[in-house]
């Protein structure tokens, strides 16, 4: 098995106590960091995603994923030479809505997403109709996604999307909302792009919607 | 026949023979800012809500029998509707008992440690669920100190003050109890206590630790209500898990039987040694794969069947003939925006349940805020009027 057969294998288990050796063998036998990240770990998550959305992997199976891919990526970030850098698909700009306090989805979501190559600015959570304004401003993003748990906080998604045009930033993102209480009448009707039932299939949304974009 | 009576007969009922069978009219429980505002759309109000109520307090459908044990009681709505009282909890309290404590105070937020010493982050009036910050058990060691509150000598603590008047009380009630809620079950309590993330993690990181904890939380389950059964007739086992979401069950059907099961077996066997021939068990989120593992631990039925995360009631009775189901009305259809006709159309699909037997129609969960007056009352007087078309044999 090579060592990059090895570190997907790992990233699938959820074996993060031994991911940190084999990525720096890995590193050590000359493999370009993008390599590792492109071939093993990425590729890793989208068949967690994919079995999890199929139902086939659960959530305990997802979270050891993704804390295998974060223990890697703490590893190989630092040891990235001058010239090199990890080829970013897009920009993810996230939050938890306004009043809502939660955000284990919201972290699934980022994880999934930085699995994918995107580059994710996370707002945190409770976060206000301003503070995605600021971010779009700072970082220009692709996407902007709202999370959100509960039934009573949804109706401050509304308030996030007109904050949004009033500062007439409306049309330079293109918005996608999540959580539990979420359906797809809901993105509809607030003319929300992008929907998803699941960390995973959001991720592969957010691939899909720049693609299309291009 | 009273309350209970009408609950009991539908739980026990044969098939879908209606004889001596009655249908209690009863609903889960109301949010404090649904009633409130039910109050200035036409609720006659015959007590106000608590003002130290903030509008994201669960008013549970049934009196306050245990004094300030519990929290209010609904005692508005019930007599409008001419509603049964709801299968109402007994007080039980599962945590160690710790202190409640204000760490941090600003003007929008408040920072506390409960009284299972879970730190949480809340709004300043807590309208919405809090967020946990910190949970107490993360090993092996935290996990041998927290388990030291759950010995037999803290038994008797658990109990009301007041035990022998409220053991009086019950002898002759006319209402069924359960014993058990949240945080009593063998997903529920580990998660309480090491937080939703890390006990995922433990089950495949660390198996033991979690066995360990649900050796310890069923032994203490079974002595504290084997207590409580001595002296008081309890109707109903309640098993509380909330352990799915609208995707499916949080844990896989392998760890179900491995790190659930055994326990849940443990408890029915106890039920049953105590003449509790009903056992529930309580999951907000899409449960239809949950249901076959759980119905062969030997659990009886379940609530509250979310339509929202994807249920289908008709669906899961169809798949499980026998197994007992409360709840399934789309608390959705009573939004503001709704219409009379999706209401009717709902409560098509409970009267084809009722028609199958073994069905206690509520609303899903608490009804919401969203839900008007208006329309939660139409639904309430047309199923009451569907309910004793039913009832006495009279379908």
């Amino acid at each position: 098995m090579s060592i990059l057969d090895k570190i997907y294998e790992l990233t699938v288990q959820g074996n993060y106590r031994e991911i940190g050796e084999e990525v720096k063998k890995a590193v050590d036998d000359g493999i370009k960091i993008d390599t590792i990240i492109n071939e093993s770990l990425s590729k890793a998550m989208l068949y967690v995603g994919d079995r999890f959305g199929e139902g086939e992997l659960y959530m305990p199976d997802m979270l050891l994923a993704a804390k295998t891919m974060k223990t890697a990526m703490d590893i190989l970030k630092p040891l990235m030479k001058g010239d090199e850098h990890i080829s970013e698909k897009g920009t993810l700009v996230i939050g938890t809505v306004k009043g809502d306090l939660h955000d284990i989805g919201k972290n699934l979501v980022i994880t999934m997403a930085e699995g994918q190559g995107f580059k994710v600015i996370d707002l945190g959570i409770d976060v206000d109709y301003g503070k995605f304004v600021e971010a779009i401003n700072e970082y220009r993003p692709d996407i902007v996604a709202f999370s959100g748990l509960l039934t009573t906080t949804l109706g401050n998604i509304p308030d996030h999307i007109k904050a949004l045009e009033d500062a007439g930033l409306r049309k330079q993102v293109i918005l996608a909302v999540g959580g539990a209480p979420v359906t797809r009448e809901f993105a509809d009707r607030y003319g929300i792009e992008i929907y998803a039932p699941d960390a995973s299939t959001a991720a592969k949304e957010f691939v899909k919607a720049l693609s299309e974009k291009k | 026949m009273n309350s209970r009576e009408k609950f009991l007969s539908v739980m026990k009922m044969q098939g879908s023979d209606y004889k001596n069978v009655e249908i209690p009219k009863v609903e889960f429980g109301y949010w404090a800012g649904t009633i409130r505002r039910w109050f200035t759309e036409g609720l006659p109000m015959i007590e106000n809500i608590p003002r130290n109520y903030s509008d994201g307090i669960a008013i549970m459908a049934n009196k306050n029998i245990y004094g300030e044990m519990e929290k209010a009681g609904d005692v508005n709505v019930q007599p409008f509707f001419n509603l049964d009282q709801y299968l109402t909890k007994f007080p039980v309290d599962y945590s160690p008992m710790l202190e409640r404590k204000i760490i941090d105070k600003t003007e929008t937020h408040i920072t506390y440690k409960d009284e299972y010493g879970v730190t949480n982050k809340s709004t300043i009036d807590i309208t919405t669920l809090p967020m946990e910050i910190d949970n107490p058990v993360r090993d092996w060691d935290s996990w041998y100190e927290y388990k030291q509150h759950y010995g037999s000598e803290t038994i008797s603590k658990r109990l009301p003050p007041n035990w022998e008047d409220v053991v009086k009380n019950l002898k002759n009630r006319d209402f069924p109890i359960r014993l058990g809620g949240t945080n009593g079950g063998f997903l529920g309590f580990p998660r309480q206590i090491m937080g939703v993330t890390k006990y995922m993690m433990t089950l495949i990181d660390d198996p033991e630790l979690i066995h360990d904890i649900n050796n310890t939380f069923c032994r203490f389950l079974i002595e504290y209500y084997g207590r409580i059964c001595s002296d008081v007739e309890i109707d109903c086992i309640l098993i509380w898990e909330d352990m799915a979401y609208k995707s499916g069950s949080l844990i896989s059907p392998q760890h179900f039987r491995e790190f659930i099961t055994p326990y849940y077996k443990r408890i029915i066997a106890f039920a049953r040694e105590a003449g509790i021939d009903i056992i529930l068990t309580d999951s907000d989120g899409y449960v239809e794969e949950l249901i076959p593992l759980i119905a062969e631990t030997g659990v009886t039925g379940m609530y509250p069947f979310e339509i929202a995360a994807g249920n289908d009631i008709l669906r899961i009775r169809k798949l499980f003939p026998d197994f007992q189901i409360m709840g399934g009305f789309d608390k959705r259809k009573m939004f503001k925006g709704s219409n009379y006709k999706q209401i009717d159309e709902e409560l098509e699909k409970v009267g084809e349940m009722l028609k199958k037997g073994r069905y206690i129609p509520h609303t899903d969960h608490f009804v919401s805020e969203d839900c008007t007056f208006e329309f939660f009352s139409y639904y309430r007087k047309k199923l009451n009027n569907i309910i004793d078309d039913f009832g006495k044999g009279k379908k």
